[in-house]
């Protein structure tokens, strides 16, 4: 049995050292992991993405999106195949819903010369989910703000306040990070792109033959409508690609034929109103399932050729 | 501020900490003592400054009167020391009453008369029902000559002292003044210390792990109380019945933790109330200090069982039908307090008919009504609280489907097989562990205040105070307590 005096003062020092321990564990991989703001990891890794960007008044053409903008359209091949398309930053994410991306709208002002921003989506993006905190938003602007490989005491103390979903993230991230072979993958290129390198054995096959929910959330169309506007107002000319889908799907699922039909006229009579460009990419590519991984989702190859033909519906729109 | 926040944990407590007993260390102890007052209302305000005001003149007024009361014979006398009283007790209970009870009563004055007033909707002031209460008690030992003289700052630290000030538990003047005043006190004591930092990182871990993983399921429940069935009405009740005591217990384990940390032992509140075997034994380990309080300033004056058999059942009931009122402004709570009420008054005629039951059946029953009873407690509206009993007693309930050849004839009565059976628990399997813990920890385990009593520093408690202070790892998820409500 130790003496109170000497139990109290070791108790203390570990106490204090688990935490000044934490605390400096936070300060260092903070600077290059991303930390919690918005609680996902895709989207956290894409603001220190963005946050590590250097020169970002350079970015002529956003790509926003959820998986959706991040994995079937390639930035560089982008900006290789469009003569107006000079350099693209991508800053979607997986799972974003159109409402989300509405509020991330926001980020565009960390771009002051950005012309054009292309929304890539499926009718899947416009389902029911929660919003984000607006405090988030001005949050991750703030830590964008900050500049490449920097945190600040305020950011430490937010990181620290979340130490167990940072421990994850930087766990995830080391995972995540490096090219492989899953939907997940978070290898962005250095537009902020990930090319998905799946074939053969590797395709999800629930993701492939599974079809989705079908409910469409009203609010995510108002959204639209919304962020349409918002864009003209500002100058930036709005591009929304409707991106393929597995024709075999559509034929097998009737429903799903429907819903896809009618989310593209919704969204192109949303985009003609408010002076954005449209195109459906399913209805003009007519893509085989060799470009898939899934449902919705493209492979490299696949991603390869939308990008080249969204450089030239820009250069043909411009 | 919120003891479950990293503000507190890291800025708050160890400020106040070394500055109180530096202050002592230069024997500035007035200094120590304003200092103690300013921290707490600095604490207090950190919600809503703008109920400060309200604090400082009840705690202003309740000086005045209450030093009119115990000098009474001394001062110029203005009215009787009776009228000074009810003075003083009519001013505490409207100013309680406007906050707390204004729409509650506007609401039903509305339904009766076919009226259309204006609901007030005033935010309810942090802690006041507590602190209410606490100077009802000290004008009422005041008026009964037993208090002593006291200055105003030691009255503002019996009131305002932060570790019990937002709710509770409802300290005496008489056992908290000597402690303010004690000069032993006023020096770090590491053996309070020690023991103070176990209770209040155990009560850390009750709250921010234990009660608000129950909390999850609770409010989960009653947010869709229509559709649930009798396994997700269970699961309901018994979740908001755990989360209620560790939410509470963990609060008060907090509160103790902290004041003994500034050389103050606070009354025990909590003594295992769910090992309770009867309904008087379980408001003997239940908030104890409420239940003090309402024996001592409501039962008592009232007659308690001095005056004949049926009074005291009429005063019992009386009791905790404002036991219940006390607890929020609303007819769930009106009628929690008569269920409890009531339940006490069968007991009593029980014990009077000299039945005896065996101890397992007597915590059965005694366990499944106050599960019950919570359920009035919890629930918004009482059509909520009915749904969800309706859930857990004639909901849908599905058994497996291997029984179904044998206990088909059950089908008559509502019961389906296969299906739905646990499809609850099956669908979030940690809920069934976690009931089952709860069960284990109410049940088994020694509680907080015994763990207090046998504690001794050695490397064992060391390391289960730093697993429980890890709890700040879960403290991103902010929660309040149920109590800070009431």
């Amino acid at each position: 049995m130790l003496k109170y005096r000497i139990y109290v003062k070791i108790l203390s020092l570990i106490l204090v050292g688990l935490v000044m321990g934490a605390f400096i564990y936070i300060y260092i991989y903070s600077k290059s992991y991303p930390i919690p703001i918005f609680h996902r990891v895709s989207l956290d890794a894409k603001m220190r993405f963005i946050r590590d960007l250097n020169d970002k008044e350079r970015f002529d053409t956003i790509i926003i999106g959820s998986s959706i903008g991040l994995n079937n359209i390639q930035g560089i091949v982008l900006e290789e195949s469009s003569e107006k398309v000079k350099n693209v930053i991508n800053i979607s994410a997986l799972g974003l819903k159109m409402t989300q991306l509405e509020q991330l709208l926001k980020l565009t002002s960390l771009f002051p010369n950005a012309k054009r921003l292309i929304h890539s989506a499926q009718f899947e993006d416009f389902s029911k989910t929660p919003l984000f905190k607006e405090s988030d938003i001005d949050f991750a602007k703030n830590y964008i703000d900050l500049g490449k490989n920097t945190i600040s005491l305020r950011y430490s103390i937010y990181t620290f306040k979340h130490l167990v979903e940072f421990a994850k993230h930087h766990w995830e991230w080391q995972k995540e990070h490096i090219p492989n072979n899953t939907n997940f993958c978070l290898a962005f290129d250095r537009t902020g792109s990930v090319p998905l390198h799946i074939y053969g054995e590797d395709i999800n096959q629930r993701r492939y033959h599974k079809p989705p929910p079908l409910l469409q959330g009203e609010e995510n169309f108002l959204a639209l409508e919304r962020s349409a506007k918002l864009l003209k107002d500002k100058g930036i000319q709005f591009y929304f690609i409707v991106e393929p889908y597995r024709q075999p799907m559509l034929d097998e699922h009737k429903d799903l034929s429907a819903v896809m039909d009618k989310f593209s006229k919704r969204t192109e009579a949303i985009l003609m109103r408010n002076g954005g460009k449209f195109i459906d990419l399913h209805k003009k590519m007519h893509l085989s399932d060799d470009y898939f991984v899934d449902r919705e989702h493209l492979n490299n190859k696949g991603s390869v050729l939308t990008a080249k033909e969204i450089g030239i519906f820009i250069d043909d729109s411009e | 501020m919120l003891f479950n926040s990293y503000e507190f944990i890291f800025l708050f407590l160890p400020i106040t900490f070394f500055i109180y007993f530096y202050l002592n260390k230069k024997r500035l102890t007035e200094a120590s003592k304003g200092f103690l007052v300013f921290a707490s209302l600095f604490f207090y305000s950190w919600w809503n400054i703008a109920y400060l005001p309200l604090i400082l003149i009840s705690i202003l007024f309740n000086y005045v009167i209450g030093n009119q009361l115990s000098r009474y014979e001394e001062k110029k006398k203005c009215c009787s020391k009776k009228a000074l009283l009810t003075f003083g007790i009519i001013a505490n209970l409207g100013l309680l009453g406007y906050f707390k009870y204004s729409d509650f009563f506007i609401e039903n004055y509305n339904t009766v008369f076919d009226t259309d007033i204006s609901l007030l909707h005033l935010a309810l002031p942090l802690a006041i029902s507590f602190y209410t209460f606490q100077q009802i008690a000290y004008l009422v030992d005041s008026y009964r000559s037993e208090t002593k003289e006291y200055d105003f700052i030691n009255y503002a630290v019996f009131v305002t002292f932060f570790p019990q000030l937002i709710a509770g538990p409802i300290v005496h003047h008489a056992e908290m003044m000597p402690q303010f005043a004690n000069v032993r006190n006023k020096i770090k004591n590491y053996h309070n210390i020690a023991i103070g930092l176990f209770i209040f990182s155990m009560g850390l871990f009750k709250k921010v792990v234990i009660a608000d993983s129950f909390a999850v399921w609770a409010t989960k429940g009653f947010d869709v109380t229509e559709k649930l069935d009798m396994i997700q009405a269970w699961i309901t009740s018994l979740s908001y019945t755990f989360q209620l005591y560790f939410d509470f217990s963990g609060y008060t384990d907090m509160a103790i933790g902290i004041a003994l940390l500034f050389n103050i032992k606070l009354p025990i509140n909590f003594n295992s109330p769910y090992k309770a075997t009867s309904i008087q034994d379980f408001w003997r380990r239940w908030h104890m200090t409420l239940s003090r309080f309402l024996k001592e300033y409501v039962y008592i004056p009232l007659g308690g069982n001095r005056k004949g058999e049926a009074r005291t059942y009429i005063n019992l009931f009386a009791t905790f039908l404002l036991g219940g009122i006390w607890h929020g402004a609303g007819w769930t709570f009106i009628l929690w307090g008569a269920l409890h009420g009531l339940a006490l008054m069968i007991h009593r005629s029980w014990q009077k008919l000299g039945f005896k039951l065996h101890a397992l059946i007597a915590w059965f029953i005694t366990f499944n009504f106050l599960n019950i009873t919570w359920v009035f407690f919890r629930a918004k509206k009482f059509d909520d609280a009915l749904k969800v009993l309706h859930g857990m007693f004639f909901g849908t309930l599905a058994l497996p489907t291997p029984l179904e050849s044998k206990l088909s004839f059950l089908k008559q009565w509502g019961v389906e097989f296969g299906g739905a059976w646990l499809g609850e628990v099956k669908k979030d399997p940690k809920i069934a562990i976690w009931l089952l813990s709860g069960f284990i920890l109410v049940l088994a385990f020694k509680n907080s205040m015994q763990l207090r009593d046998k504690f001794k520093p050695t490397p064992f408690y060391m390391t289960a105070t730093i697993l429980f202070f890890l709890s700040i790892l879960l403290l991103y998820r902010k929660s309040e307590f149920i109590y800070f409500n009431f």
